[in-house]
């Protein structure tokens, strides 16, 4: 302890590491702040669904036009079908009354979707059949969904995408980049301060000698960990004083107003888990959580490398663009199964950030996609790293 | 007693030491050699950094890999070019080191203050590091090398970048430090060794060229060596190793088997035995 004491001091007191970290969370807050158009509206949202309950049926829509006058619930009745004067529809200028549909998501086919993305990726044999298996297993999702009602909830309303995207796509695929980013670099510098410092000979020829590299890695660790803590947790901090979720938290993801849109079509937002905000939202922190510590192990594997740590660094972001552009180049030669293999890599795992614990589209061939391939990267890199530990212990420090 | 047994060591298809066999007791040992010999190499080797290509190191018997942490434990080492932490105080700096090198909790700020006082620095043992001259972080590096009271003491280069006064200082300080351990000093300044070396290794050629004591060594050029005044002629095969002033005259100091008539003898000292072993290495005047 009194090693892992010292190194972490060591790692703490590095100015570089503590000028990341306000750069991104200035970099976070300003991604925040620049976006609060819909903050009124969103508010409203939330006091409405407090007051008049989360779902969209004909009891909300009662309540909410006896609601007092505001822009705000003019828009929301708008975006519901309703017009907030003569309580007609108000889509595509019709002027019959019409309610919103009872189960807007009731009627969907999972196996077309199975059919689309085969069709797009070309994918024949085995893998069509993994393709068609998944969809298979979403469709009891989507049943219990609208079984639920969960399809009803307002969420955001017309700005649920918006929002969603917001928090998710833009501000937590930002707070995870970081993340990785700060576990990464930080392992690099904990594990490469004795040759940055010149002090290798020295503290490598102590009684500790080589085995120091435990609590450096320990430190590391918990340097990476505490920075995507800290990142997150000072993000959402200023987001949701800005944006009031207190009404929208129960809301499911899989609501009406959310879709999914890739390059094959765009569909509802469906999750595994059928979560909630509230659930997806600590779903991806902890999966973010998960991918920082791969890339914790990632920064300890290059260190053990490569006693040079821009070296390490350079190795290991030439690695990550590589497997990034290994799907596409794969799935362009029709090989299939490196394409899929190549998506399992924590690089691509994070590139689908936005969409974690949904059906994935053509990136996955089965539920719960990105967390076999974060487990796979876990278990690989606990193989590399007890080899690249044996390695280093023998290995001429010249 | 360190034992280096028939070690060679080669990076790639390069040889830096070949067959190297030297044993150590307790004494203060000169390694002597030009820069790029394989002094670093060898004393990298001792310290563990490397590992012999051939051969092995045994201290009292046992491989020194065997040994591991126990081996290290009876270490001190100051390397060539030693780095620290620029923010540190020498008293963290030294706090950090016991901690690796397993002082002690409870002994370690007596450990370290009586260190401080040796090499004279208590009087800046609170002020950062990035401040000090050469001459001052040399003296933490002697302190963090003493600091777990090591039986093998090994000091690469330590002289290396200080001034006239400071070197003095410190030879003082390595001859307090001689007792009872063995010390090995590795410089290619022969003012260094000549007068704190019980034995004097040399290396040349990838091997061991000698291991003796300094009278053994200057005992290679016995009555070889002469002087003669600057304004006479010396023959074409004597080797000039240096030239000194005598009051208003200067003398050429230089090896011959036939000296001219006008040559004086003396008594060689390890410097023209330095120059003389290196004469085709670009060492001399």
């Amino acid at each position: 302890m009194r090693i892992f004491g010292w190194e972490l001091k060591k790692a703490l007191s590095a100015p570089v590491v503590w000028g990341f970290l306000a750069v991104c969370l200035l970099f976070n807050i300003l991604l925040v702040i620049s976006n609060t158009y819909n903050r009124d509206y969103v508010q409203y949202i939330s006091g409405a669904v407090a007051q008049y309950g989360k779902k969209v049926d004909d009891e909300f829509i009662e309540k909410l036009k006896d609601a007092p006058p505001s822009d705000e619930r003019d828009r929301l009745l708008m975006s519901l079908g309703v017009s907030p004067d003569d309580e007609t529809l108000f889509l595509n200028g019709s002027s019959q009354p019409e309610k919103p549909a009872q189960n807007p998501l009731q009627g969907i086919d999972t196996a077309d979707y199975a059919e689309a993305y085969v069709k797009k990726l070309g994918l024949t044999g085995f893998w069509a059949d993994l393709m068609e298996a998944k969809y298979d297993a979403l469709q009891p999702v989507v049943d219990r969904i609208v079984r639920e009602g969960a399809d009803k909830d307002l969420y955001a309303g017309e700005v649920t995408n918006d929002l969603h995207r917001q928090l998710f796509d833009i501000l937590l695929r930002a707070v995870l980049t970081e993340g990785m980013l700060a576990a990464f670099l930080c392992m690099l510098l904990v594990l490469g301060a004795e040759n940055l410092h010149g002090t290798d000979s020295l503290v490598f020829s102590t009684q500790k000698g080589r085995r120091i590299v435990r609590p450096k890695i320990g430190v590391g660790f918990l340097c990476g960990m505490g920075f995507y803590v800290l990142l997150a947790g000072g993000t959402l901090l200023v987001f949701f004083l800005i944006f009031d979720f207190s009404g929208i938290w129960n809301a499911s993801v899989s609501s009406q107003f959310h879709t999914l849109t890739d390059d094959v079509m765009t569909r509802p937002f469906f999750t595994w888990g059928g979560f909630t905000v509230l659930e997806y939202l600590w779903m991806q922190l902890a999966l973010g959580a998960v991918l920082v510590a791969v890339f914790c192990m990632l920064g300890a594997f290059a260190g053990l490398l490569f006693r040079n740590t821009y070296a390490a660094f350079v190795a290991v972001l030439a690695a990550g663009l590589l497997l990034l552009l290994l799907p596409g180049w794969f799935h362009s030669l029709n090989w299939a199964g490196g394409a899929f293999a190549a998506s399992l890599s924590p690089f691509w795992v994070w590139n689908i950030q936005g969409s974690w614990f949904t059906d994935l589209g053509g990136n996955a061939l089965w539920p719960w996609w990105e967390i076999t391939g974060v487990i796979i990267s876990l278990v690989l890199l606990c193989g590399l790293l007890f080899a690249a530990g044996h390695w280093h212990r023998r290995k001429d420090l010249v | 007693m360190l034992s280096v047994n028939g070690v060679s060591k080669k990076f790639g298809n390069f040889t830096v030491l070949d067959n190297i066999t030297l044993n150590f007791e307790n004494g203060v040992y000169g390694l002597l050699a030009p820069n790029g010999a394989g002094k670093t190499t060898l004393i990298k080797m001792m310290m563990t950094l490397l590992f012999p290509t051939q051969g092995s190191i045994l201290w009292d018997g046992v491989d020194i890999r065997t040994l591991d942490a126990d081996y290290r434990d009876i270490l001190g080492y100051l390397p060539q070019n030693f780095g620290y932490y620029k923010s540190y105080t020498p008293r963290q700096y030294l706090n950090y080191l016991a901690a690796l090198k397993a002082v002690p909790k409870e002994q370690v700020k007596e450990r370290v203050d009586v260190l401080l006082a040796m090499v004279g620095l208590s009087d800046v043992a609170g002020e950062k590091m990035r401040k000090f001259s050469g001459g001052m972080l040399q003296r933490v590096g002697i302190a963090q090398a003493m600091l777990n009271d090591p039986k093998l003491l090994v000091l690469d280069e330590p002289t290396a970048g200080l001034d006239p006064k400071e070197r003095v200082r410190f030879r003082n300080i390595i001859h307090s430090l001689a007792k009872d351990r063995i010390v090995i000093l590795s410089t290619h300044i022969v003012s260094d060794i000549e007068t704190i070396a019980n034995k004097i290794i040399m290396l040349r050629n990838h091997g061991v060229y000698c291991c003796s004591s300094p009278a053994e060594v200057c005992s290679i050029l016995e009555g070889k060596v002469y002087e003669i005044p600057a304004s006479q002629p010396v023959n074409e095969d004597d080797l000039i190793l240096s030239e000194r002033q005598n009051g208003t005259e200067t003398l050429l100091r230089f090896v011959s088997n036939i000296p001219p008539d006008a040559a004086e003898p003396v008594k060689p000292n390890l410097e023209d035995v330095f120059l003389y072993v290196y004469r085709d290495e670009g060492v001399g005047v």
